[in-house]
């Protein structure tokens, strides 16, 4: 094995499990702020039924927002999987 | 009264439309089951691919297609629907007639009342983006047969391509910009890239360019994620367990439709009513 074959089996290992781990720490952080914004907007909702359908409103919008970083990590590691620039 | 106790008394198997969804069903399986097992296994790859299609020489992408499907089966709706309003008390006429309140309010929930108007730009991008996203439901149903032939990859949905996604979000964004310039003048767009201090220049040109980046990669990781997880599920077991993720499916792309449409709208706020930021 000659030291550019070596080379591209290592970037192909830290990639893989670079992208699984990218995936699970944006999961876990994208999990605990969804579950917090999901906590208050439920609160906020049965304190003042009336106002349910501005706070839904908001909260999808949190929500896809909170969401979005978690979608960045994703496409990060669909780059490093399938469309790696290095290999 | 009879007729009432008859329809309720018919009984499943002596209905016509549980025959042809059981035929429907049955040959799926079966064309499924006869297909052969080496070319079950497939590479799972994201994006467009090439077809055997060409235009002038060049390949054409299936995403091309699928794109192709979603605008036929959205103007053969907006068409439908819309020729009802010629015609009033029409079923179609009170259909158009929902459509146009729903979105309506939707956008003046966000606008106020300057949101009259904007109705339009809202059907269309929900309507749009809702219908390419469905198309990946439909695309379940060929994702066995992806092995065989890269043509059956031409039913997908087409916000799996960033290049499709990149295209709604510029033609959101640039109606924003063509908005700000129409309702406030140019004077006043020009201003608001300076508007708490002159420093915030940088921050607020980077904000513009950021935009339309993260409404079109939001929408590609979306929905691609999806149909990777639909792709995994179907090449494991391709008969019956997908349809939990398809009912996933289906709550992510009708979300998303939504999301994109709000985030329009939001960015849309500053443009075209008195009250600034958002």
């Amino acid at each position: 094995m000659d030291a550019n074959t070596s080379m591209v089996w290592l970037i192909k290992v830290v990639s893989v499990f670079s992208a699984s781990f990218a995936i699970a720490i944006a999961a876990f952080g994208g999990a605990q702020g969804q579950g917090k914004a999901a906590a208050a907007a439920a609160d906020a909702i049965a304190r003042q039924p009336e106002a349910g359908d501005r706070i839904f409103t908001t909260l999808i919008l949190s929500l896809a927002l909170i969401e979005s970083l978690v979608i960045y990590a994703l496409a990060v590691a669909l780059v490093l999987i399938f469309a790696n620039p290095l290999i | 009264m009879a007729e009432v106790v008859k329809k309720k008394k018919t009984p499943l198997l002596r209905k016509k439309s549980f025959w042809i969804a059981l035929f429907f069903v049955a040959a799926y399986a079966c064309v499924m089951f006869l297909v052969p097992a080496s070319s079950h296994p497939h590479k799972i790859e994201v994006g467009p691919q090439q077809t055997t299609f060409s235009l002038f020489g060049s390949p054409l992408s299936n995403t091309f297609f699928a794109l192709l499907l979603a605008t036929v089966i959205f103007s053969t709706i907006i068409i439908v629907i819309g020729s009802g309003v010629k015609k009033p008390g029409s079923k179609r006429a009170i259909l158009a007639e929902m459509v146009v309140v729903t979105t309506q309010n939707f956008a003046e929930s966000i606008l106020g009342h300057e949101g009259k108007g904007y109705e339009v730009a809202v059907c269309a991008f929900f309507g749009y983006i809702l219908i390419s996203n469905l198309l990946g439901i439909v695309s379940s149903l060929f994702i066995p047969f992806y092995g065989i032939s890269q043509n059956f990859k031409m039913v997908i949905a087409p916000t799996t391509d960033l290049m499709v996604t990149t295209g709604f979000a510029l033609t959101a964004i640039s109606y924003y910009h063509g908005q700000y310039m129409k309702v406030k003048g140019i004077g006043p767009y020009l201003k608001h890239y300076v508007k708490p201090y002159v420093f915030m220049l940088p921050i607020n040109i980077l904000e513009e360019i950021s935009r339309p980046l993260s409404l079109a990669v939001r929408l590609f990781g979306n929905l691609t994620g999806e149909h990777i997880v639909l792709e995994v599920i179907s090449s494991l077991v391709a008969f019956v367990v997908p349809i939990v993720i398809l009912g996933l499916g289906l709550f992510t792309g009708a979300v998303q439709a939504l999301v994109f449409t709000m985030l329009f709208l939001v960015y849309l706020q500053p443009a075209v009513t008195s009250k600034g930021g958002h």
